[in-house]
């Protein structure tokens, strides 16, 4: 496992180094200015009351306000765009999924793109795809989402730094079209969402045999006869047609479809980590020993769980965060984001994503930053995988149960089926009705929420589980709110 | 022209074309035919499937091109050839040298074929692209809203094109909202977006043009259904040539100055969209199953041919009819910069293509030639209209 770099100096900064290196291009940047040039972030900072002058090091961020996911939202609803950017030379717009209200729109410069470019190559380079030609197969989400430009910024990279890489891109609802041109062209690589590509897996078998069926119908030889039979009494699985080498899995944690992956595909998982709000691939190296979070191109920290906690339990409580560089092995906790962006820099940018940091020290690879896993969300979005949706809109749809009976109360637990995320509605409902009228009735609420519904027909998600209760153990934070959602064991 | 983006990965040869772009008609065919013969693109050809066997049952044998005469011996190639040479997947020896991307093009007929897309395709693109950005008139303060079908389709990837095609050439620029139509019908509230931030052009098949209209109608209260033009006109017409198609402005995109739209078959849906839209509307052509981005230049008098990106022909009318694709047939086929004003047929174009040149394909396209004289916009580029 002979360690390949494509930026070794930046990849390899001692640890020590990252605050010097982040708090000069904190300066050269003029990020804090130009960010208070922001209606995003000017008014929130002006009642903060500190000046941007005063901003000289990275530890003095700390007096920063956090931006969160929702005031990047209002913003856009509240400001004229052009009074949010920081730069009037926008590329591209790119939106997230929306799952919490209206999407957040992202703007992207040339600039930002480069950022994105750098890293696509530097993940290639980590996980050993730049010596040889590869094929690859990019499962992507149609545009506004991240993913589809993602997968071209990749193919510009690779053609700007002499790599010749072949690309089949297919969004979900073309997989089945695209399988035969992949099956042809022997893709090395996939890269997809974990659930996604654990659902082709297991209707692989399935679909093999129709399709050897059809191709025994159609032509009558020996080699169609045997692919038959070898589909029908032995199944196939996708690693008997594609010799995949790697795969590239983002979007949700890769850790509950690992093992299935590789049952399926025999190839080597890796989890990359990137978000529509800062599109920067990090991904893990080929010591699996968690994601390399690149601390040049952002300033990266955690709000640890005892800081979430203060904050739920205490109001007006401002949770302390620590630099990810800085803190010990196993502390658990929000990540935060301070980008360089042009187009909208984000200052002290609450991900919502539940991080675990599993490394500091210089990784066997040789680099040095620091690794992470990511756990699952912190908001009140249900997140699924590909399948995302607000508790917001599972009120809504409860609420409208009405014929056999009203929910007096509710909560989502989240397990898994095997791999598949399985969700468990539990119900105490004031019934009018027969029990199973109601709870068909909830049944065909909750499938109003079409992304879920989508979800359980194509087997991404497995179907839900509605159980009616009599009571409910409430979960609720120390502030009285409730929790609907409660991560099971199995999650 | 060597231009920035060509720099950068070490490219020497022209990647946009503009000394071509305004080169005389006599340049351009000379053009043509050096690079048919110099670029070897008939032996290139070869090696791939889709032609090796039906070039050899015709005799045809790609080393003794000299000539556009002998050029014309080559069988015509349908759709039908792309979609058997794809059935059930492409074979290794369909692409005929290293692939980057694939694109998959459903025909007129439903059935689907894959276009293979080579580096030098891509350059060419940007190229096309960044000529298609001169020639309508784009400017660097344009916002684009464009309404593509998911991948793997050529408009997946326009966007980026357009995009990268400013990005990798320093200087010029355009803001871009890539927008899956698709999703937009399921998240019909995501065009609040859009509605605040405005764009000035919308880049969309006729189709998409029309339902985007629909879904701000219904959701962003939008004027109701703009009443039907009151000249009848036929599908000839409007496609044309007539002048500048602004209308009345309508709807809640009010900064919207140019519609360019994309697609076969798309005549008669044109002049829907200006006065859905109260837009110029241009004519883009090509981009979905030959990499070609024949445009319409501001003088709206009819679509300009690149004729330094392929060599066409028109198979004339009565030819076209008959789908045939006998020795006869191929024989009966008109270079464009040699057919006459009002010369009607389908039209046949063999590109230079890297990963797959498509060799006297015949595009299904049934075009009018309008002129052969140097256009008032400057371009000898040859005129259609596609009816």
């Amino acid at each position: 496992l002979a360690a390949r770099f494509r930026q070794q100096e930046l990849e390899c900064m001692p640890r020590l180094q990252f605050a010097a290196f982040q708090e000069e291009k904190l300066q050269q940047s003029r990020l804090i200015s130009r960010a208070y040039d922001s209606a995003l972030y000017r008014s929130t900072w002006q009642k903060a009351g500190f000046a941007p002058a005063s901003i000289q090091n990275r530890a003095d961020l700390r007096q920063v306000p956090y931006l969160t996911g929702s005031g990047l939202r209002d913003a856009f609803a509240t400001y004229a765009i052009n009074d949010i950017l920081t730069s009037q030379r926008v590329r591209f717009w790119f939106c997230t999924s929306g799952t919490t209200g209206s999407p957040k729109w992202i703007p992207y410069t040339d600039g930002d793109l480069d950022v994105c470019e750098q890293t696509i190559l530097r993940s290639m380079w980590l996980i050993g795809m730049d010596q040889t030609r590869l094929t690859w197969l990019n499962l992507v989400t149609p545009a506004p989402f991240i993913s589809d430009g993602a997968a071209h910024f990749g193919i510009f990279a690779e053609m700007l730094c002499g790599l010749q890489n072949e690309h089949i891109a297919a969004s979900p609802t073309e997989v089945a079209t695209s399988l035969p041109l992949a099956s042809a062209r022997k893709p090395d690589v996939l890269s997809a969402f974990p659930s996604v590509a654990a659902r082709i897996a297991e209707g692989f078998p399935e679909a093999a045999l129709v399709e050897t069926r059809r191709r025994f119908q159609e032509k009558k030889s020996l080699a169609n006869l045997t692919a038959m039979l070898l589909a029908r009494y032995k199944g196939i699985r996708v690693r008997d047609i594609i010799k995949l080498r790697y795969g590239i899995f983002s979007g949700e944690s890769l850790a509950p479809y690992r093992q299935t992956i590789i049952d399926h595909y025999g190839l080597e998982p890796y989890e990359l980590y990137a978000c529509t709000e800062f599109l920067c691939f990090n991904v893990e190296c080929r010591y699996h020993c968690g994601i390399h979070i690149w601390l040049d191109v952002c300033i990266a920290e955690i709000i640890p769980q005892p800081e979430l906690d203060k904050e739920e339990n205490t109001a007006g409580y401002i949770p302390q965060a620590l630099f990810l560089d800085e803190v010990p092995i196993g502390t658990m906790g929000e990540y935060v984001l301070t980008t360089f962006g042009e187009a909208l820099p984000l200052v002290r940018y609450r991900t919502s994503d539940l991080l675990e940091v599993v490394g500091t020290e210089r990784c066997r690879c040789g680099r040095t930053h620091p690794r992470v896993r990511v756990m699952r969300r912190l908001d009140d979005v249900v997140n699924m995988g590909l399948v995302r949706f607000s508790i917001l809109e599972v009120e809504a749809c409860l609420g409208r149960v009405s014929h056999a009976g009203k929910v007096v109360n509710w909560q989502m637990r989240l397990e898994r089926e095997s791999c598949k995320p399985k969700l468990m509605l539990l119900i105490k409902a004031a019934r009018s009705g027969a029990e199973q009228a109601l709870l068909d009735e909830i049944r065909s609420r909750v499938f109003e929420i079409e992304v879920l519904r989508v979800g359980c027909e194509s087997g991404i998600v497995a179907n839900p589980d509605i159980k009616l209760v009599d009571e409910i153990e409430e979960v609720r934070t120390a502030t009285g709110k409730v929790r609907r959602i409660v991560y099971g064991k199995t999650w | 022209v060597v231009t920035d983006s060509a720099d950068r990965i070490g490219m020497k040869e022209t990647t946009d074309g503009q000394d071509l772009e305004q080169a005389s008609l006599e340049e351009l065919v000379e053009f043509s035919r050096n690079t048919l013969v110099s670029s070897r693109v008939l032996q290139r050809a070869a090696k791939s499937v889709l032609y090796r066997a039906r070039w050899q049952r015709a005799g045809f044998n790609p080393e003794g091109i000299k000539d556009l005469h002998y050029f014309r011996r080559a069988p015509l190639t349908a759709e039908s050839d792309l979609v058997r040479a794809c059935h059930p997947s492409p074979v290794k020896s369909y692409a005929c040298s290293d692939v980057q991307m694939w694109f998959r093009v459903t025909g007129r007929g439903g059935a689907t074929w894959w276009m293979p897309c080579g580096k030098q395709d891509i350059m060419r693109m940007l190229g096309l692209c960044r000529r298609m950005i001169r020639v309508v008139g784009i400017s660097d303060s344009d916002l684009a809203l464009v309404l593509s079908q998911p991948a793997p389709t050529v408009s997946d990837s326009l966007p980026y094109f357009l995009g990268y095609a400013h990005k990798l050439q320093s200087g010029a620029r355009m803001e871009i909202v890539p927008l899956s139509l698709m999703l937009l019908l399921h998240r019909p509230a995501w065009a609040a977006f859009f509605l605040k931030r405005q764009p000035t052009i919308l880049v969309a098949t006729p189709t998409d043009a029309l339902q985007l209209a629909d879904i701000l109608r219904k959701n962003m209260g939008g004027q109701s259904q703009t009443e039907s033009s009151t000249t009848s006109q036929t599908a000839g017409e409007a496609t044309s040539t007539s002048q500048t198609r602004k209308a009345e402005r309508r709807g809640p995109l009010e900064r919207l100055r140019l519609a360019l739209l994309f697609g076969s078959g798309i005549g008669q849906d044109i002049q829907k969209v200006a006065q859905e839209y109260g837009v110029e509307t241009f004519q883009m052509q090509g981009a979905t199953d030959c990499l070609l981005l024949n445009v319409e230049c501001q003088m709206h008098k009819g679509v300009h041919i690149w004729l330094d990106t392929c060599i066409a022909e028109i198979l004339p009318v009565g030819e076209t009819a008959e789908r045939r694709t006998g020795a006869d047939l191929q024989s009966q086929a008109v270079f464009l910069h040699e057919a006459k004003t009002g010369t009607r047929g389908e039209l046949v174009v063999t590109t230079f293509g890297e990963a797959l040149p498509l060799v006297r394909y015949r595009t299904g396209e049934t075009v009018e030639v309008l002129s052969n004289e140097r256009c008032r916009c400057g371009l000898s580029h040859p005129r259609v209209r596609f009816l």
